[in-house]
């Protein structure tokens, strides 16, 4: 027998695939059960699994304390989550771990279903999302590590709401999404002027897509403007969101990203950990694309990774196309060499004591609209904490009203103080009020 | 009357097994030196031995487990191997390229099974001239997903068949298993081909052998699965009959044990000792298939985990502590040995239990100066626990003590690991991710020559309880004798492609049934085990199912079902109840 070169994996991977075969939302929901199966025969097939330093890992179950760090659930974490939510979540989580532990270089949780359009407070499920994976990781990591400057590339076809608004005043996360422009696909937010809370400008990056965008106008933002801003920033891990609905045979998006692209997007980023989001076409594009990722991100040769209907011809993009992004790209540029500004009132308006907002947030999956108001206390010694007041209900005459308080783990003492008697003086007030105190780990319901 | 005959790397042992009433007992047990380089011989050896106060009319079975085939992989003796791959797109196929000649093919089978791109006649004419130029006259063609549509694979074997072509051996990679894995096939496949031909020497001039001892019961080899085929049948497949030695250790363990629950076999032997895992009584497998020198490959084959540490292994001090294993120097230095060993320690400690027609002279004397040597070196602070307060000076027996404990917790380091191993094996449903398996071993059963000296210290720091059990010296023969077949079938169907895939069965056809279902494709799987299998003695079970939908726009098209059916491992009568008498 020849012994042909072993396949040996550059970087040491972690592979936590996880299928869930037995769970779906509905026999032809999107998010259904033979969602992986093509994945899993492709990589099967592909004897990935066998590739000295490539190494399947089970997930972990996340606990309910690890959901409430990140989510507020309404009205509890069991309402919210059930068993497979909570799987995929520990998924993350355990991929964070092995990478943390140094077990492994790299980890991609390809499980799902996917998190990042949870928000922080969740009433639903919302564009299959139910709790947040990313946010539930991140929040998991920096329970233990409270320091490290985490950078999120979501590249999913939707906009990363969730995940966006709930680092949206956390000036130690960088969130960056690639995405359809808003304007024409679900969730219709995600445009260039959402910059980051007046704590964290410039901490937000929305780089929306043009319909018909392929891989040279996705890899140009990458290499034109992630790369460069993910160098500045320093962080100390990568996170891809690794959505995979930008793929040209997606049933639920417009684009024309091939699995190549996807590919080649992932080692250009490199990032430390990978967490599959959506991504519908199950038979044409994810077996390939998750392929591709798994070479990429173990630092094997992917360039021979094809769909079966793949056609350089079909994929070429239109110069509009092309002119759209450079613009888009040019103006993400300005924010970013401008994050550090101090005429921040000029952008947000007035503000002293708090920054407040207010956002109309719709669960499509669970029929329910939230209107919500929030405000960041300005604290020039720590991120301030958060006070969040929401409505949410299916119609405005079942709507239920909840109050929060939101302590990051980095709040000063002074801070920390004031949001805690802030919970008790709104107890007062309202019958539901949460308490999510990073700081002190505690979790509390009125 | 049945005779189990297994080769082993020293010696080929032999058991004859009468039956009476229903109650089987061992006439007599035979056992050569093994010939590596005239198998045949040692096994004829043995065979003569034991029939010959017999009427060899009487004899139904005979059963093999030989090293042929894996002797031949390990010491590659084989004639070089085509491979024709038809990879498609994906990994780089360079590292696939395991044939002495390589012919890369231009096709593609998709995950589904459809042909996405055909392969070029000429193409595939042009290839097999180059390996004819080259001389080659064994090949095995490989597919990517050829187990969802062996038609590429097939036309090129149609061109060899209807061409002038000279070649011999022909694999093609999807009749060896169901399942998927490209790489693993393609090894499976080469190793399957290299072989095929000292294999086939090899079951004719047995046939011929046995034919003129005028024997005429039924002729079967031991598979790595521990289950037995037919002599005629596995020149097919012979590459399923490499490995079974551990696999007759195991079939053999199970025989002399009859147990329905969860626990650990050893073979304990001079170099090495192999764990085998029995759970509630089935011994288990090897998750995607066994690795043979180091390749891994699709067949299936019971669980097995070696470890370099044995009965003769050196033992010596490295930085103050003592090291056992892994390598052997030569035997104890009780009979004379270089070096101490765990079988020194044993006799010291007066554990040494010994086999009564053991012809071999243990020599105290020398066993105690090996030791010795030990102890000078030896860092005591690093073994204050084994001295009494008042006593500074480790006694010979604490040394030989702290031995046999440190090679006990070597061996609980390795059952913890397979237990572990068995429990984290991935899986993706949430119900087999909610429902922890439940591998709890409840007891250790240990064969070889060291098993009965060393395995109750191993079962107290285990907290198992110990089985030696009689006649181990035997066990692998044993195994051998009273194995019977085994056989899997995997059934695919995909209703909404229309199509229909029995791999093991040759079947690739449409579905014409209307409605075919579940129910239908576990009824496929029951009925070609059966048919297969020809004789409808042993009960066939469905190991594995799944179905899934086919939907597009939120309308169901059909479903994608794998329904996977076996014979599994066994015996060929219930020896519950000290029905085998030794």
């Amino acid at each position: 027998m020849r012994n042909p070169v072993k396949l040996k994996a550059k970087n040491k991977l972690g592979l936590i695939f996880f299928p869930a075969f037995d769970w779906e939302i509905s026999p032809t929901h999107p998010e259904r059960k033979e969602r992986l199966l093509y994945t899993r025969d492709q990589v099967f097939e592909e004897g990935l699994l066998d590739i000295e330093g490539i190494v399947e890992y089970n997930p972990e179950i996340a606990n309910n304390k690890e959901i409430k760090r990140a989510n507020i659930c309404v009205p509890d974490v069991d309402s919210v989550a059930t068993e497979p939510h909570k799987i995929s979540a520990g998924a993350a989580v355990k991929a964070a771990d092995l990478v943390l532990a140094g077990k492994v270089d790299k980890a991609f949780a390809l499980v799902r279903p996917p998190g990042h359009h949870a928000h922080r407070v969740v009433h639903g499920a919302r564009g299959f999302c139910n709790i947040n994976n990313e946010a539930i990781m991140v929040e998991s990591i920096r329970h233990k590590y409270p320091e490290k400057k985490i950078a999120f590339v979501d590249t999913d076809a939707h906009h990363a709401d969730g995940t966006q608004e709930i680092f949206y005043h956390d000036s130690n996360v960088l969130h960056i999404s690639l995405h359809q422009d808003g304007k024409t696909l679900f969730p219709g937010s995600g445009f260039v002027n959402e910059s980051g809370g007046p704590t964290a400008y410039g901490k937000t990056l929305n780089i929306p897509l043009p319909p018909g965008t392929t891989d040279q106008g996705l890899l140009y933002a990458i290499r034109e403007f992630v790369l460069p801003v993910l160098k500045d920033f320093q962080p100390d891990l990568i996170i891809n969101a690794a959505g995979q609905d930008n793929h040209y045979s997606d049933p639920l998006t417009n684009m024309k990203v091939s699995a190549r692209g996807y590919a080649e997007m992932n080692a250009l980023l490199d990032p430390d950990l990978a967490v599959l989001q959506g991504g519908y076409s199950i038979e044409s594009a994810l077996p390939y694309i998750n392929v591709g990722l798994i070479l990429a991100m173990a630092g094997l040769d992917y360039s021979q990774v094809k769909e079966p209907d793949y056609d350089s011809q079909l994929l070429r993009q239109d110069e509009s196309i092309t002119e759209k992004i450079k613009n888009a790209v040019n103006e993400l540029k300005k924010i970013w060499q401008d994050r550090d500004r101090n005429n921040l009132r000029e952008i947000y308006g007035n503000f002293d004591k708090f920054y407040s907002r207010d956002k109309n947030i719709f669960y499509d999956t669970a029929g329910i609209n939230e209107s919500q108001t929030e405000k960041v206390r300005i604290c020039p010694d720590c991120q301030g904490y958060l006070i969040i007041d929401s409505k949410a209900g299916k119609s405005r005459f079942s709507s239920n009203q909840i109050l929060a308080v939101s302590i990051p783990k980095l709040v000063c003492d002074q801070c920390h103080q004031e949001a805690r008697e802030k919970f008790e003086e709104l107890k007062k007030e309202y019958q539901h009020v949460y308490l999510q105190d990073l700081k002190k780990d505690e979790y509390l319901r009125s | 009357m049945i005779i189990g005959i297994d080769v082993g790397g020293t010696h080929t042992d032999g058991v004859l097994v009468k039956k009476k009433n229903s109650s089987y007992s061992i006439a007599s047990t035979a056992k050569v030196r093994t010939e590596h380089h005239d198998l045949k011989s040692s096994i004829l050896d043995v065979l003569d031995k034991l029939i010959q106060e017999i009427d060899q009319q009487k004899l139904k079975r005979v059963v093999l487990s030989t090293t042929l085939v894996t002797n031949v992989i390990y010491e590659e003796k084989y004639d070089p191997v085509g491979l024709i791959l038809i990879p498609g797109p994906g990994l780089n196929p360079e590292h696939l390229k395991y044939g002495e000649e390589n012919i890369v093919l231009n096709g593609y089978i998709d995950h589904r099974g459809k042909e996405v791109k055909a392969v070029s006649t000429q193409e595939i004419k042009e290839g097999l001239a180059r390996l004819e130029q080259k001389e080659i006259k064994k090949l095995a063609v490989v597919g990517k997903f050829s187990v969802r549509n062996p038609a590429q694979e097939e036309k090129v074997k149609k061109i060899i068949e209807e061409g002038d072509y000279d070649f011999d051996t022909l694999t093609l990679g999807h009749q060896l298993s169901g399942n998927l894995n490209y790489h693993r096939r393609i090894i499976t496949a080469y190793l399957n081909t290299a072989v095929s031909s000292v294999h086939h020497n090899f079951i004719n001039s047995i046939e011929e052998s046995l034919a003129e001892r005028n024997i005429r019961g039924e002729l079967y080899l031991l598979k790595s699965d521990g289950g037995t085929i037919d002599l005629n049948n596995s020149a097919e497949s012979p590459v399923e009959t490499v490995n079974s030695g551990p696999a007759a250790s195991i079939m053999g363990t199970m025989a002399l044990n009859q147990s329905s629950k969860t626990g650990i076999a050893l073979d304990i032997g001079g170099t090495t000792t192999d764990f085998g895992l029995f759970i509630k009584g089935e011994p288990a497998f090897k998750p995607k298939g066994i690795e043979i020198a180091g390749h891994p490959t699709l067949i299936r084959g019971l669980y097995t985990h070696s470890i370099p540490l044995g009965g003769d292994s050196k033992i010596k001090v490295e930085a103050g502590e003592l090291k056992i294993g892994p390598e052997r120097q030569g035997p104890a230095a009780a009979l004379g040995g270089p070096a101490p060993t765990p079988t020194d320690a044993l006799l010291v400690l007066d554990k040494l239990k010994k086999d009564k027609s053991s012809e071999l002279k243990f020599d105290l004397k020398k066993a105690k100066t090996a030791l010795l040597t030990l102890k000078e070196e030896l860092d005591l602070t690093k073994y204050s626990n084994y001295l009494k307060a008042s006593n500074t000076d480790l006694k010979l027996t604490t040394l030989a003590q702290i031995i046999i404990d440190q090679m006990a917790v070597e061996f609980k380091k390795t059952v913890a690991e397979i237990i572990a191993e068995m429990k984290n094996k991935p899986v993706y449903t949430i119900s087999e991710l909610l429902n922890d398996p439940e591998i709890e071993p409840e007891y250790i059963i240990g064969i070889g020559g060291p098993a009965s000296s060393l395995l109750e210290t191993l079962a107290s720091k285990l907290n198992l309880k110990a089985e030696v059990p009689p006649h181990s010296k035997v066990a692998n023969a044993l195994g051998a004798a009273f194995s019977h077949p085994t056989l899997e079938t995997t059934v695919r169907a995909d209703t909404a492609r229309g199509w229909l895939d029995i791999v093991e069965a040759g079947v690739h056809r449409e579905i014409k049934e209307r409605g075919f279902d579940l129910k239908e494709a576990e009824k496929l799987a029951e009925e070609w085990t059966l048919k297969r299998f020809a004789t409808k003695k042993y009960p066939v079970e469905i190991i594995s199912e799944e179905s899934f939908n086919v939907i597009r726009n939120y309308r169901t098209l059909g479903q994608i079902m794998e329904v996977k059916a076996q014979i599994k491992p066994g015996q060929i009568a219930d020896l519950k109840g000290g029905k085998l008498i030794i």
